[in-house]
């Protein structure tokens, strides 16, 4: 049994002593919760720099208005939209979702800025993009490419350089940041800089110290190539359908992005043609922490607590309490089977 | 190719291979047939006698590819009837004696036996044991040549349907007929190509296979041989 260290704050020590009966056991069964601390608030909990938040924006363009049909329609942006903000609340406990559908330039910008003025200290932002991506081939800039976007008309487009100084204001703000981009030339975002493989994370402080530091990370649909709009008529993207599938069937209550960039990458690479990138957002101040998904259900739903009484925070706190207490492990959900779409590199032969 | 080194080589490739921790693991077993169609022109000369030899004909491929993960192996069985005009390949028998050989029809059939490892999700290592048989119709004498070959293939995205790929390898033969050993030889060969990705489980290519090979006979002769052609396929995944 692995050792977990995690405080418990509560309102009163009724509730404290409560709480810690109630989820000791089944914590210390997930194995992972280092440097998770819960606590119970009331159903409108005040927001402080003390307090973290899980907030969204996700954005789906399908529908594109190119009067010269340089930028066609796309079939799953919005369904993948939908599926990711649905996941994320229904699983990971995002509180502030926010969903753009076909959203224009200055749409996008807004959202951006609604966002970016939300966001206090301790919070996890991630922004969720799909839609047309674009490589100028000439200066070697990507962009967005929002529904109103003409032609090739560059300044109606949304420049990687814009992208990044609005995650950059907002990394600034929060503690964990995370930009999904699901377009073609995605890649062209992270300027080559990447991290190395992911850690071994069966050490026990692995999830204590990555919570505890600032992350501001970056996962690509594809390196500097195109990437697949509808894969085995899932309704999604290669990408977004293996990034649906890794959070579903997720069965441990934490992972992290570099966990879940690293499985969704080798999933898509192992299904389609396009690869999967990852790193972080340069001069950003990235300190090697990573964005961490709680998925509450395995936690809380076991016990029945309701979930508006149970609030995780991702700052960790130094403590290495372990709790002694064995718990019967969770049972595990059966891993779906992703349909069979294979790439078959015609075989080498000499 | 020094046959010694060849087999050191891939037994340290296989070593490596089993060392990297697994994607297989966790990845789907996938399974494709493929079929391919070689309009090939084989060229060659018979070095001592100064003869030169040029046949068409239309190689047909079959396949079977196994992936799981980074993982693969495979069987292929090619073969066409080459007619030769004129020169063709002599026929060096066993106690030494050059046959010149002409007007003729030679049987040429290719197996291969291939494992291979993707150490990166576009590049792959493999190995492949392989063996040619060429049997002349006129005396009806045959000859075999095996071997094992390290190849490294690769491949690459062009757009949302379209992946360009290639391939390039070596391997070391042993040249027998009638059960003894008569020489030794190599081959080299290079394929570059499209993949087109017609619907989810099917996938067309086309592209262009060059494989040069090089006999180095007991008793001094020696041959050399090009087959080029053009690679038109369709393989299936289940």
């Amino acid at each position: 049994m692995k050792s977990f260290a995690r405080s418990l704050r509560t309102s009163n020590k009724t509730g404290y002593i409560l709480l810690v009966i109630l989820l000791a056991p089944i914590l210390v069964s997930q194995n992972v919760l280092a440097g998770i601390s819960l606590r119970t608030v009331e159903k409108a909990a005040p927001t402080s720099s003390t307090v973290s938040n899980y907030r969204a924006l996700i954005i789906g363009n399908n529908d594109y208005q190119d009067p010269d049909n340089r930028w066609p329609p796309l079939k799953t942006a919005v369904t993948d939209a939908r599926a990711i903000a649905d996941i994320l609340k229904s699983y990971y406990n995002f509180q502030d979702v926010t969903v753009l559908e076909n959203a224009s330039r200055s749409e996008i910008l807004h959202a951006i800025s609604g966002l970016t003025r939300r966001v206090s200290n301790n919070d996890s932002v991630l922004l969720y993009y799909a839609g047309h991506g674009y490589l100028d081939m000439d200066t070697n800039k990507g962009y967005w490419v929002p529904v109103d976007a003409t032609g090739n008309d560059h300044t109606t487009f949304l420049r990687n350089s814009t992208i990044r100084d609005e995650l950059n204001t907002i990394a600034n703000r929060a503690k964990h940041t995370l930009l999904i981009s699901d377009s073609c030339f995605s890649g062209s975002l992270l300027r080559g800089v990447t991290r190395g493989p992911v850690p071994s994370v069966d050490q026990d402080r692995y999830y204590q110290n990555v919570a505890a530091k600032k992350s501001v990370q970056i996962i690509t649909a594809g390196g500097v190539e195109f990437v697949d709009d509808n894969y085995a008529d899932s309704g999604h993207s290669p990408f977004t359908y293996f990034l649906l599938n890794e959070l579903s069937n997720n069965n441990k209550p934490v992972i992290t992005a570099s966990e879940l960039s690293s499985n969704v990458e080798q999933a898509v690479a192992n299904n389609s043609s396009q690869n999967p990138e990852s790193g972080v957002l340069q001069g950003a101040g990235d300190e090697l922490g990573e964005f961490i998904f709680l998925k509450l259900d395995i936690a809380v739903e076991v016990k029945g607590i309701p979930k508006d009484k149970v609030k995780v925070d991702v700052h960790v706190t130094p403590s290495t309490e372990t709790v002694q207490q064995e718990a019967p492990a969770a049972a595990e959900e059966p891993q779906a089977a992703p349909p069979k779409k294979r790439q078959a590199i015609p075989l080498p032969t000499l | 190719m020094n046959k010694k080194n060849l087999i050191i080589t891939t037994l340290l490739t296989f070593g490596l291979i089993m060392s990297v921790h697994s994607r297989a693991e966790e990845s789907p077993l996938d399974v494709t047939f493929g079929v391919n169609l070689q309009p090939s022109t084989w060229k060659g000369d018979n070095k001592p006698s100064g003869t030169s030899f040029d046949a068409n004909a239309t190689q047909l491929q079959l396949n079977l590819r196994i992936r799981k993960g980074g993982f693969y192996t495979g069987l292929s069985f090619q073969g066409a009837s080459f007619d030769f005009d004129g020169a063709a390949p002599e026929q060096v028998t066993k106690i030494g004696i050059n046959i010149p050989s002409s007007n003729t029809t030679v049987e040429r059939g290719e197996f291969d036996l291939v494992f291979g490892y993707y150490f990166w999700k576009q590049v792959s290592f493999f190995a492949d044991f392989k063996r040619i048989t060429n049997k002349w119709e006129d005396t009806g004498y045959s000859a075999r040549y095996n071997g094992l070959g390290l190849g490294v293939t690769g491949w690459h995205p062009v757009s949302q349907n379209w992946v360009f790929f290639g391939s390039l390898g070596f391997a070391g033969l042993d040249i027998e007929t009638g059960g003894d050993n008569i020489g030794d030889g190599d081959v080299g060969t290079l394929v570059l190509g499209f993949l087109y990705k017609a619907t989810n489980h099917s996938q067309l290519t086309i592209g262009l296979k060059s494989q040069q090979q090089t006999y180095k006979f007991d008793n001094g002769s020696e041959q050399e041989h090009g087959i080029v052609g053009l690679v038109l396929g369709y393989s299936y995944t289940l």
